[in-house]
């Protein structure tokens, strides 16, 4: 008898269904034993669950479609190989996020070396022609950032993920994510000072308090 | 709370993420603080921009065929272990069986057959060497991400 399979997100409130030809409803960490176990079935639906957070975490690193298709699919095979290695007590999310983030660190790397297509590209953001110019400077301040700032901002606002969120996927308090973004936005603000029109009101201020 | 410490609040009170005493007290801040204003409008603009910031969703399609492509790797990361364990086995017959030719062949010279022994110690040691350092690697790989 084929019931429905349920199973509550631990990053995202969204509950999504599966027929798994059970007659219970199974918790995320139950479908992570049988994964570990080898049920592939059991897998099928935990990448079918994180595969679009996984691909666009690749995409706003990397930029490119395809490299973000391979590299996320590439972190779910890693992910599973592994699965020995993983408590299924834990969430899943963090676990292969780690991996998904280091896979994306590592092409970035051999890009560089390899000085294949620029970052500041930005062909992989939405844009009106009119707005390409400043996305692609806006891109480019992103990716001079920290690297943990950089991560930080990424998951902020490509992911739209809240601050308890980032803390579980970064491993940090909230407290060092709330200041990392302060810092972050603070660095933006400067870099694109220009850009948003600040220097215009700088000058205006100096002007005002000169002689 | 000074100054500088609610100037940090704004950053999360655009996220929505202060709680509704902080919140108040940035407000109350905000009145008569003119820097902080301007610090507050200049936020503004730039989550406004940044905002903007979308990433282009790729083709339903791609959804549909994710999990076939992931299981497809799965599979394929199989099929690489067993075909280099069979070409392996393979190798490892063909070499053996010429090499017990050449040693039980009487024609061919003794300097060639201990030249030939010489050489495939060789090969043997450089083996051993690669896979124990593949080995270590990566109980060293497992540790560091055991220490993150």
């Amino acid at each position: 008898m084929a019931v429905e399979l349920q199973l509550a997100g631990n990053l995202s409130a969204q509950t999504r269904t599966i027929k798994m030809g059970e007659d219970r409803v199974l918790s995320e960490s139950e479908i992570l034993r049988r994964v570990k176990a080898g049920d592939r079935k059991a897998y099928q639906f935990i990448v079918g669950k994180y595969m679009k957070k996984a691909y666009f975490i690749a995409l706003s690193y990397v930029h490119n479609h395809q490299d973000a298709l391979d590299i996320s699919q590439e972190s779910f095979v890693r992910a599973y190989r592994r699965m020995k290695a993983y408590d299924p007590a834990r969430p899943f999310f963090p676990w292969l996020y780690e991996i998904l983030k280091n896979l994306s660190l590592d092409h970035l790397k051999h890009r560089q070396t390899r000085h294949e297509i620029p970052l500041e590209s930005a062909s992989a953001l939405t844009a009106a022609p009119e707005d390409r110019e400043m996305k692609a400077a806006v891109w480019k301040a992103i990716h001079s950032l920290p690297p943990d700032q950089k991560e930080i901002v990424l998951l902020r606002y490509f992911q739209q993920f809240s601050y308890k969120e980032i803390a579980e996927l970064t491993r940090k308090p909230v407290g060092t994510v709330m200041s990392a973004l302060f810092c972050a936005r603070a660095k933006l603000k400067e870099i694109l000072a220009e850009t948003l029109g600040f220097e215009a009101e700088k000058d205006k201020r100096k002007g005002r308090h000169g002689p | 709370m000074d100054h500088d410490n609610l100037k940090k609040l704004i950053s999360p009170y655009l996220d929505g993420e202060l709680g509704e005493e902080e919140a108040q007290k940035l407000k109350e801040h905000l009145a008569g603080c003119p820097e902080c204003r301007r610090e507050m409008e200049q936020m503004q603009k730039l989550e406004e921009v940044m905002s903007m910031m979308k990433l282009k969703s790729p083709p339903q399609e791609m959804w549909d065929v994710y999990w076939r492509s992931v299981y497809n790797r799965l599979e394929r990361g199989l099929g690489w272990i067993l075909l280099s364990l069979g070409a392996i086995i393979l190798l490892f017959f063909g070499a053996y069986k010429m090499v017990e030719g050449i040693i039980k062949d009487t024609t061919v010279p003794l300097v060639l057959k201990v030249g030939l022994i010489v050489f495939l110690a060789g090969i043997v040691v450089l083996l051993v060497s690669i896979v124990r350092e593949q080995f270590f690697l990566r109980r060293k790989e497992r540790y560091k991400e055991i220490e993150k």
